[in-house]
């Protein structure tokens, strides 16, 4: 490899020990520049080596740090990979990073340790975008996921499900193109089965689309009902900190506002609304109006009433239709007067619960309530792949050729099963970041006894 | 000494459609040969066309070349392979005579105005200042020309194996052609490689038991868009007798005499280190791969009505000549026959086509065009269609016109040349129809829609074919019109044609159009949506190769790029981003590096 020699901050700025990766033919050399350990780094490779910083201009020794040499192309990069490992310090790490750019490094970009490991094709381009996902994950569970797709879970599903439509694509092709040979076809069932199986596992993938966003976005949750029935303070205590503004004075929350936290492991994106009731007062309607529109959005609706006040009197506005799952949440248990849940729920088939959210009473029944309803769909547990927003598109037309191409192959229009099946070859490539076709000779002179 | 514009050298099927291009387009053109005698010689199988390959035919009889005229006036045997598969992927072929091919081959080129043949072999090229002036003769002759074609095909340093025997030659009976070759490598500094193809033995009919073969006739058909030349009524169909074509099998004896003599094969042995053909491998090779398989077909393909040869399609070998008796003995129905010419392989120099430009141009000498299996392909067809376009180019440049290059859209031609020169090498390329990407675009029944136009607009093509081409054209659009506009059940009469289980005639019935005229509506009409899916994808492709490289851009200094893609990149310099993508190797992340390396360029230009 002869890229050019990066380097970067590795870990997040404030920890108390940073890494600085330097990745590139050159690592060795500058590493040899910057620091001087007390044994020879290139004959322990792999092992963490004690020494001391110099600056290559001054030649000044420096802080401690530890330097570790691993030789491409077994590293993350592909490339020849030194790492030192220094004290945290804003000031310490900076420095160090300075030397080796002063010894001839280059800084590296946002993503470019990871864009060199998809380019030495260490990682394919799902495993390329988990990364980001691991950096970024939300919760736990966002990660577990992430870090299934970098170990090439999702990747290698596509991959093997690509392999066999290739290897359909010979046979389709070795049909037209050698059509002299006396050669044993593959049956057409089997070339049916072949195309059933990689349509369900798309579907299947693409079943998962929707955990997939959970978990890498968040559920949208609103938390709605009528002013003053304790909104904000649940939201509050959901996020554990004080944020909406919370007084007796009813419709004091005048818009939308979006906060991110996690329950049980489930990433939420939380929206607590204005009062949805008819407003009076023009300002205030701006936000109703937004409220409205969040509540369609929404996959999950936390409806909060006070049990306190008579319940036929907070149901939500006339016209109010949603699919989310619904929760009806019946605060200020503590001051409750008797009253059955209305029977207007019955039809979104929402969960109730009491509670009273100043007294931090029965709060973990609606949390279990907010899991169970997260994944109440067919599973309930957590994906082993997520599809992202990309690759569901890209899904999505390559099952729609799949469906096309088994009509095509019913009548045996071999130049049409080739069209689509390409057509599906296309976008799980482009997944796989290969947009190039497979070179289907080169499968066909493998197989099959060709040459009259 | 006479100067000429445009010099070919070889006579072969690269150089008689590059000599009459060049000859056609107003150049005058002067074709040095080895032998007359041996101009249009089909040296391997006595057949033109095939899958993919016909399609070419059709389309260097679009453009005004000659392959299929002649095709159809020799043609013993004419079948539509692929018929009961759709229309995109039937293939032409006709068994020919190979003589009445070269007889009235050579006629052709003599008959042609500004084309002059003669019998020399090409030795070396003078060069002076940097530009080739002249091809020089064993004779001492000097013929200087302003551009040149070069077409030897396999006689560039060729070595002809008989089992552990080893002669040099073009092919049995033609000498080798040594001195061009070191010409290329000394004067000329370019880089060549070795390629090898092979030939199966031919048999005498009156040893052949013909009750045990399974016998194959043709149909009627021809190769031609144009009307028949009167002249050669005299030779047309009807007056050449129809001949079928017969197969046989190989039997479990085969398998054991292969099996026991294989170490004798100069391919299994090691005294060839060139690379043979995967799709027309030798018959030890194929009981040495496919072991399991316990019997191979054999066609038995007639040479021609003045001579009772009998070539043995199937049997390709290197093997030694005792060798090859026994294998041809183990056939049922061959038991007796007798050998009249053994099975050889040949290899010879080719040029590695990384020097090579879209126009068939060289990069380092662009008035030296090379055309045909110099460029590394096999094949009648192939080579005539690369002869076709170099022929073109040379006239062209002569000219002051801008090359003629064909797009992987608009035909067969086009993806071959494409492939050439952006792909590795590393056997005799041949066309399948599985390498163009258009497939429903490119058929071999619109070659004359696709191509005529660009013809006549490069002046290879004369008007009164292109006028027959354009009237086939308003009779198709205004059929096409007519039938969006003419409703039954609901549906236009289109729409009804486009249902796979239609035809024309079940949907329109009586019409007075001609046969060819309703076939390209039918056609249409069939792939319709496919086609439209197929032109947005050409569109998606232009958008790519609308980002045309520097000429002199330094794939060393991108970062990012790995060490192959800059190899292969710095090689075969590729003109736009489309064509860097299509080279082998280079992955579409390191396209998009380019990409961006190039827009800083531009942006820092601006600066």
């Amino acid at each position: 490899m002869d890229h050019d020699t990066i380097a970067a901050l590795a870990t997040a700025p404030g920890g108390s020990i940073a890494i600085i990766r330097v990745s590139g033919s050159e690592a060795l050399d500058i590493a040899s520049e910057v620091w001087q350990g007390k044994t020879n780094l290139e004959e322990n490779e792999r092992r963490l080596v004690l020494g001391q910083m110099k600056d290559p201009e001054t030649q000044e020794m420096g802080d401690q740090a530890m330097a570790v040499y691993m030789k491409g192309p077994q590293t993350y990069t592909g490339e020849d990979v030194v790492e030192f490992q220094c004290h945290g310090g804003n000031f310490t790490a900076k420095h160090t990073l300075m030397c080796t750019l002063k010894a001839g490094a280059r800084a590296a970009e946002a993503g470019e340790f990871t864009k060199r490991a998809f380019v030495n094709g260490k990682l394919d381009l799902t495993q390329a975008e988990a990364v980001m996902d691991v950096i970024t994950a939300g919760s736990e569970k966002a990660m577990q996921v992430a870090v299934n797709q970098l170990n090439g879970r999702f990747g290698n599903e596509i991959r093997a499900m690509y392999d066999r439509l290739s290897d359909l694509l010979a046979e389709c092709e070795v049909r037209m193109d050698f059509v002299e040979e006396d050669l044993n076809w593959t049956p057409p069932e089997m070339m049916t089965q072949t195309l059933n199986d990689a349509s369900s596992l798309m579907q299947t993938l693409l079943a998962g689309r929707k955990d997939g966003e959970v978990l890498r976005d968040g559920v949208k949750v609103i938390i709605g009902g009528p002013p003053n029935a304790g909104k904000s303070s649940l939201m509050n205590h959901i996020l554990g900190r004080e944020r909406a503004i919370v007084t007796d004075i009813a419709g004091t929350t005048r818009d939308t506002l979006e906060e991110y936290t996690r329950i049980r492991g489930i990433p939420l994106k939380i929206t607590d609304t204005a009062g949805i009731r008819e407003a009076e007062d023009l300002v205030e309607r701006t936000g109703v109006e937004r409220s409205k529109q969040a509540l369609n959005e929404a996959q999950l609706i936390l409806w909060l009433m006070d049990l306190s006040r008579p319940l036929n009197e907070q149901l939500p506005p006339e016209g109010f239709e949603s699919d989310a799952p619904l929760i009806v949440i019946l605060n200020k248990n503590d001051i409750a007067i008797e009253q059955e849940l209305p029977d207007y729920f019955e039809k979104f088939q929402a969960s109730s619960v009491r509670v009273s959210v100043k007294s931090v009473d029965n709060l973990d029944r609606l949390y279990d309530l907010i899991e169970e309803a997260v994944w109440q769909e067919d599973h309930h547990h957590i994906p082993d792949v997520a599809v992202n927003a990309r690759h569901g598109v890209l899904l999505e037309q390559a099952v729609q050729q799949i469906d096309d191409c088994q009509a095509c192959l019913d009548s045996e229009a071999w130049e049409l099963v080739s069209v689509h099946l390409r057509g599906a070859l296309d976008p799980l490539g482009e997944i796989l970041g290969l947009t190039l076709m497979p070179d289907i000779l080169h499968t066909i002179f493998g197989r099959y006894c060709i040459g009259k | 000494m006479k100067n000429y514009d445009v010099i070919v050298i070889g006579g072969g099927h690269a150089g008689i459609e590059a000599s009459l291009a060049s000859a056609r387009m107003g150049a005058e053109t002067l074709l040095i040969t080895q032998n007359l005698d041996h101009i249009g010689q089909m040296s391997c199988n006595p057949a033109i066309g095939g899958i993919a390959k016909g399609h070419v035919v059709r389309e260097i009889d679009a453009m005004g070349g000659e392959m299929g005229q002649n095709t159809d006036a020799s043609a013993l045997q004419f079948r539509m392979l692929n018929a009961s598969r759709g229309p995109a992927v039937w293939s032409p072929r006709a068994q020919c005579d190979k003589v009445l091919y070269q007889r009235r081959m050579k006629q052709q080129l003599e008959k042609t105005e500004k084309l002059h043949t003669h019998q020399a072999e090409g030795l070396s090229f003078v060069t002076e200042k940097g530009k080739i002036i002249a091809v020089q003769t064993q004779f001492g002759d000097k013929f200087e020309a302003k551009a040149f074609v070069l077409c030897c095909g396999t006689f560039m340093r060729g070595l002809m194996h008989f089992g552990p025997q080893q002669l040099p030659g073009g092919r049995t009976g033609d000498t080798a052609a040594d001195a061009i070759s070191d010409s290329l490598k000394n004067d000329l500094g370019l880089e060549l490689m070795r390629l090898k193809t092979g030939t199966p033995p031919r048999v005498l009919a009156k040893t052949i038991d013909f009750e045990k073969l399974e016998r194959q006739d043709g149909e009627f058909g021809e190769f031609s868009y144009w009307p028949r030349e009167k002249e050669y009524e005299t030779i047309d169909r009807g007056s050449i007798p129809q001949m079928p074509c017969y197969i046989g099998r190989t039997s479990a004896e085969t398998k054991k005499v292969i099996a026991d003599n294989l170490h004798l094969s100069p391919m299994y042995n090691g005294s060839i280190d060139a690379i043979g053909t995967r799709y027309c491998p030798s018959i030890e090779d194929k009981i040495h791969r496919f072991g399991d398989k316990e019997s191979h077909q054999i066609f038995l393909e007639p040479e021609g009505v003045f001579t009772e040869e009998y070539y043995l399609n199937g049997i390709s070998t290197s093997l030694p000549v005792q060798i090859q008796n026994k294998i041809v003995h183990s056939i049922p129905g061959l038991e007796k026959a007798e050998i009249a010419r053994y099975a050889y392989a040949v290899e010879y120099d080719v040029v590695s086509p990384h020097q090579t430009q879209n126009s068939l141009a060289l990069k380092p000498w662009p008035n030296l065009f090379v055309a045909g299996q110099i460029n590394g392909t096999s094949g009648y067809e192939e080579a005539a269609g690369q002869g076709l376009i170099a022929g073109a180019n040379a006239a062209g440049l002569v000219a002051g016109k801008e090359p003629l290059i064909l797009e992987r859209d608009q035909a067969y031609i086009g993806v071959m040349i494409d492939d050439l020169v952006t792909k590795d090498i590393s056997e005799p390329y041949r066309l399948f129809t599985s390498r163009a990407e258009y497939r429903l675009l490119l058929r071999q029944d619109n070659a004359d829609r696709r191509l005529s136009k660009i013809a006549y607009e490069y002046g290879l093509l004369p008007y009164e074919k292109f006028k027959i081409a354009q009237d086939k054209e308003k009779l198709i659009n205004d059929e096409i019109e007519r039938l969006k506009n003419e409703r039954s059940h609901g549906k236009s009469l289109w729409e009804h044609l486009s249902s796979h289980k239609n035809t024309y005639d079940s949907v329109v019935g009586e019409s007075h159009l001609p046969e060819n005229v309703k076939e390209q509506v039918q056609i249409d009409a069939r792939y319709e949506c496919y086609i439209q899916r197929e032109k947005q994808q050409v569109e998606r492709q232009k958008r790519l190769a609308k980002n045309p490289i520097p000429e002199d851009l330094d794939y060393l200094t991108i970062t990012g790029l790995g060490n192959e893609a800059k190899n292969k990149l710095s090689r075969y310099r590729p003109v736009d981003l489309g064509q860097a993508a299509r080279i082998d190797g280079v992955t579409p992340a390191e396209i998009g590096l380019i990409q961006v390396h190039i827009k800083r360029l531009e942006e820092s230009k601006k600066l």
